[in-house]
């Protein structure tokens, strides 16, 4: 069989293929690699460019960044692990989309361009390891979900919480009715300090080698100050939730969604207060976000800080989420977990319950996944969704009221207002 | 135990604290004409205190029609006044959540210029009614380039089917840009009329043009499904999926084609089968298996005789997705398959729903199976079967049988922890093949059950000298799986046992189980008058999960007259203190230590010693490791656990 044959597009197929035939066990042929092209390599994007290098059935041949020092340094990481000078780069990405021999691409861009690349990618059959979160809006969320699903390529956001061998645990324990019927799930994300305020800066000129106006890309004009393009980006509103989403707290929504059985639904009411940055940050930095299940689970969403207020668990360490059932709890972190009962913690999960997707390392599952067309572990349904719990945080947070949601429609009940926030309209010529 | 929950689970509630008072941005620092007043001269790099309290209030009165009112008024004369183009830019902003139509004359102007368009449309875009679809069809034929792209992004997104005409003329337009996003804007509305001018333009396209309306097509095709014109789109799907159409298109098309026909698709899709290009045939077979009905198993079934090995494979997997049971047959068939990955397709599919009639078939393909991939798959299906009968079926085929069939049977019961298979595997240890033997002790450890003790230690007390290690780990997984198992019939069994190998493997279970009462049993087989046993007997206080025999074992340690002994309590020992004792300091811990380091005759047990030293870091830890640093033997042990104890009482 010629291996490379599996890697077109169309997702779906549901099959188990040994290591051998995926070609990751030893020496693997050039024609059988999956070829990438990285997106975006800035922090976030250069450790993954290291990760997928380190796969052996990868070759990366392109790097796009508007930083021109980013891309160089990118592309001389790649050059010297293969020990030539065979990888390209670009400041567009539309240039490394069009090459037809790239199977996949990862992208870790701003997150206010996330979309619009990804539906891109998929027009192009790119299969895509997509940094978190899916988008900037609900809009943006459901129509990369849409190219997605239309072109049938892979895809995983990089919630890779899910690709921790303590979170598959909890939510199989979960599953399975180890902690009876699940209530209520507490997150502890990142916030819940203001930190000292960022001075103004006045309006410059971008410095050479850098690309501003394709850096703003779709997100409304303003002029440049270096300390917008630097990671304070990621608390800026047009380009993002902060932690409440993709600097941090989308990885804990999606867990409470994965175990509250939740991953292609979303809250039908949502209730939220917060306090906001008030300089060029504004976004939230100390927020309690309650979302309502039609199963009946709520899903109380805050930073640790708040958290730490409500629930005597969260003191157990950072970042965390806390799972209440009619018969016990679980604490879950990076770090590991605790349970109520204690015997939870080392129960086994029989081969015929409720399994998810076993996953120990997220870039091999998406690579994976690329071959055997599985659906990857954090998929486009879960991606999405994920997403959309943040969102209805963010703006209930914003107007400050209690607000209503259709799960099947996707939008909110009876608010015309809230609903106006559901989509961003893009800067010339961008569109979604 | 409910009740015991939910009163952790009310502790835990009443540490809740009100959460209330807390408001987005906090409370506004100037009133709405203040700020309106400021933003007028805003710039970047000013202070924002103006922005951040107009924000607040927009949002804090949005619900409100009357405030709505007065705020949108107040903010038409600000944009049309010499505020600056920063001031502008934040009321637009918030006119995107209040403006109603009384803004669109106000933001129309703003379309006409290429600083302003932008964020006039940021408003427009999100405003309700006619009017502002109007005035942006208005200001199609007034613009051009990048103002006339974002103007013609904008009437998609408001999906105005009044603009398709107008839309349609620009798709076959000089400006490449400007027909690239016409005909995107067109697959946007989606309307029966945007498709029919879709279908009509699309072919006089080429290049990127031509990619962007061939994606709106199927978009639009996506759209009228929404709608409820599955016709409509049938039709649009078959043109997309026909060769010659671009391969993702074909792709997408293909998908359309099973959402929007059902049955109606199937002769289409059974000729994408046949496509040279493998992701449009496995597109086919996909979305063959979307659609219900014994039609579409038959056919992938034929298929499955003239297609290649990689959409044999696909088909397995597409017909393991429906749950048919009528393709069983297939599975079945293609676990003789000449190519490995058809094989392990097969076994997938069986495992998903072959229920009990699969269980022999996968037991024995398990059993006879020569690559591992293959075995391993093979259990792996078997362990999760699901469906009546499927444990009964596994149990029924231990008793008796070929001897690998039965073991992997066994293995399965384990895997699958079916309690049921506990009394067949208690007779299969006794079984004359070793094999058989040997699995059922290792399946009872999942299967069995604390009331089984007595069972197991009957097994064990008669077990053959090969098999008893196997038995005694039987025996104390099962025991060690619930604090209130019985540990009285293993006393009993010791007692009464005369068989020096199975009184020190019931030693062993006791250890094992860590109760206090077998603490006087362990302690009195250090006297018997077997060496083996009293061996035994210092391996198993040498395993005990508490401190409490660390006396037991240093008088051995310290006095024995066999010196082989003296080392193993001494290893022992060093192990028991190295454990959790409440009350103990440091530095006590370190003079246990010491003594253990003064016993210690070879450098093994000295680096045990030095290796727990970090753990206790204390000045008399210290000094263990830095005299041992003279000593040859352990030198370099001792500078390591020196340098860590240093580094830890640093810190303090």
């Amino acid at each position: 069989m010629q291996r490379r044959q599996f890697l077109g597009a169309v997702l779906g197929f549901p099959m188990i293929v040994p290591a051998r035939a995926l070609g990751r066990a030893g020496a693997v042929a050039p024609s059988d690699k999956i070829v990438m092209g990285m997106i975006g390599v800035g922090g976030m994007g250069s450790g993954h460019v290291r990760g997928f290098l380190q796969q052996p059935d990868v070759r990366v041949v392109a790097i796009c960044d508007v930083r021109k020092e980013a891309r160089d340094k990118a592309r001389d990481m790649v050059d010297a692990r293969y020990g030539d000078k065979g990888c390209a780069t670009y400041n567009d990405f539309r240039e490394l989309l069009a090459r037809t021999d790239i199977d996949a691409v990862m992208i870790a861009t701003p997150e206010h361009w996330h979309a619009l690349i990804g539906i891109e990618a998929a027009r192009r059959g790119k299969h895509m390891y997509y940094e978190k979160p899916i988008g900037v809006s609900v809009a943006e969320a459901k129509a990369i979900r849409e190219a997605v699903k239309r072109y049938g390529v892979v895809f995983q956001l990089g919630t890779q919480q899910r690709s921790d061998r303590a979170y598959r645990h909890t939510c199989e324990l979960i599953l399975n009715g180890r902690i009876g019927e699940l209530k209520t799930v507490m997150i502890g994300s990142a916030g819940g300090n203001r930190g000292p305020r960022i001075p103004e800066e006045p309006a410059q000129k971008p410095p050479e080698g850098f690309d501003y106006d394709m850096w703003l890309g779709p997100a409304p004009w303003v002029d440049y100050t270096p300390e917008r393009v630097s990671r304070t980006w990621m608390m800026i509103h047009d380009y993002g939730l902060g932690c409440l989403s993709g600097a941090w707290g989308i990885h804990d929504v999606d867990i409470a969604q994965w175990v509250a059985g939740c991953d292609d639904t979303t809250p039908i009411e949502t209730e939220a207060t917060g306090l906001f940055y008030d300089d060029i940050r504004d976004v939230a930095y100390s927020w309690t976000a309650e979302h309502r299940y039609a199963n009946g689970v709520r899903v109380i969403h805050m930073d640790l800080e708040t958290a730490k207020k409500r629930a005597q668990q969260f003191h157990f360490g950072g970042m965390a989420s806390v799972m209440f059932g009619t018969e016990g709890w679980i604490y879950v972190s990076r770090q590991g977990m605790r349970t109520h009962p204690e015997r939870l913690m080392h129960e086994i999960i029989k081969p015929h319950e409720k399994k998810v997707i076993k996953s120990d390392n997220h870039r091999r599952n998406f690579l994976d996944a690329i071959r055997t067309r599985q659906q990857p572990i954090s998929n486009i349904d879960a991606a999405a969704h994920g997403e959309m719990v943040c969102q209805q945080a963010d703006i209930a947070m914003r107007l400050g009221r209690k607000l209503r949601w259709d799960p099947v429609k996707e939008e909110f009940v009876d608010d015309p207002e809230a609903n106006r926030m559901l989509a961003r309209s893009m800067r010339s010529p961008w569109r979604l | 135990m409910r009740t015991a929950v939910f009163i952790v689970w009310l502790l835990t509630a009443a540490l809740v604290v009100p959460s209330a008072g807390q408001e987005a941005g906090g409370p506004p620092s100037m009133s709405f004409d203040e700020a309106l007043a400021k933003l007028a001269t805003y710039e970047v790099g000013h202070d924002r205190a103006a922005l951040i309290s107009l924000q607040a209030i927009v949002y804090r009165e949005s619900a409100s029609p009357e405030k709505r009112k007065t705020m949108e008024t107040a903010f038409i004369k600000f944009l049309e006044s010499n505020a600056t183009r920063a001031g502008k830019d934040q009321v637009c902003r918030h006119l995107m959540l209040i403006g109603s139509t009384a803004s669109v004359p106000v933001l129309t102007k703003m379309l006409g210029s290429e600083e302003t368009a932008d964020m006039a449309r940021y408003a427009l875009e999100r405003i309700p009614g006619a009017a502002v679809d109007k005035a942006l069809r208005s200001m199609l034929p007034k613009t051009k380039g990048r103002v006339q792209v974002g103007i013609i992004n904008t009437l998609g997104q408001r999906k105005d089917n009044l603009a398709v005409p107008a839309l349609r003329t620009l798709v076959t337009g000089s400006d490449a840009a400007v027909a690239a996003a016409a005909a995107a804007a067109l697959g946007d509305i989606g309307t029966p009329q945007a498709a029919k001018a879709l279908a009509d333009v699309r072919l006089k396209t080429s290049g990127a043009v031509r990619a962007e309306a061939d994606d709106a097509y199927l978009r639009a095709a996506d759209a009228l499904v929404a709608r409820g014109d599955k016709k409509g789109a049938f039709a649009i799907y078959k043109q997309l999926s026909a060769p010659g159409e671009p391969e993702m298109i074909r792709i997408g098309a293909l998908r359309g084609l099973a959402v929007s026909g059902g049955k109606d698709a199937v002769p289409l899709l059974a000729e994408a089968l046949k496509a040279a290009e493998p992701a449009v045939q496995a597109q086919a077979i996909r979305q063959l298996a979307t659609i219900q009905g014994p039609e579409v198993t038959k056919l992938l079934s034929e298929r499955m005789s003239s297609a290649d090995a990689l959409a044999r494979v696909r088909i397995l997997a597409a017909l393991s997705d429906r749950g048919d049971a009528a393709a069983q047959p297939v599975f079945v068939n293609a676990l003789k398959d000449s190519t490995l990955e058809v094989r392990l397709a097969a076994l997938e599919g069986m495992g998903r729903l072959g229920g009990r009639p699969a269980v022999r078939i996968l037991a024995e393909t398990a059993a006879t199976a020569t690559e591992a991939a293959e075995q391993n798959a093979a259990r792996e299906a078997l362990n999760r079967l699901t469906g009546e009968g499927v444990d009964e079926a596994v149990v029924a085929g231990i008793p008796e049988g070929d001897a690998k069939v039965r073991v992997e049977l066994m293995r399965a019961a384990a895997a699958r922890g079916t309690s049921a298979a506990t009394p067949a595997l208690l007779q299969a240890a006794r079984d004359p093949d070793r094999t058989v033997r040997r699995e059922a002790l290792r399946a009872l450890r999942d299967t069995a059950a604390p009331s089984d003790a007595e069972a197991i230690i009957a097994v064990l007390r008669t077990a053959q000298s090969a098999d008893r290690r196997e038995a005694e780990r039987a025996l104390s997984a099962v025991l060690a799986r619930s604090e209130s198992a019985p540990v009285a019939p293993v006393i009993s069994a010791y007692q009464s046992e005369t068989n020096t190998a199975v009184r020190a493997s019931l030693l062993q279970v006791m250890a094992q189980m860590g109760r206090e009462e077998s603490l006087p049993v362990l302690r009195s087989a250090l006297k018997d008058s077997s060496d083996e046993i009293r061996r035994a007997g210092i391996l198993a206080l040498s395993e005990w999960p508490t401190p409490a025999p660390m006396p037991d074992l240093l008088a051995i340690a310290k006095g024995d007259s066999n010196p082989a002994f003296q080392i193993l309590a001494l290893r022992g020992y060093i192990r028991l203190v190295g454990l959790p004792a409440a009350g103990r300091s440091a530095s006590a811990t370190a003079a246990l230590l010491e003594e253990a380091m003064s016993l210690a005759k070879q450098p093994d047990e000295k680096k045990a010693v030095l290796a727990l030293l970090p753990k206790f870091p204390c000045p008399e830890s210290l000094k263990i490791a830095e005299a041992a640093m003279k000593d040859a033997s352990v030198a370099n042990e001792a500078k390591l656990a020196a340098d860590r104890v240093r580094r830890s009482l640093a810190q303090r």
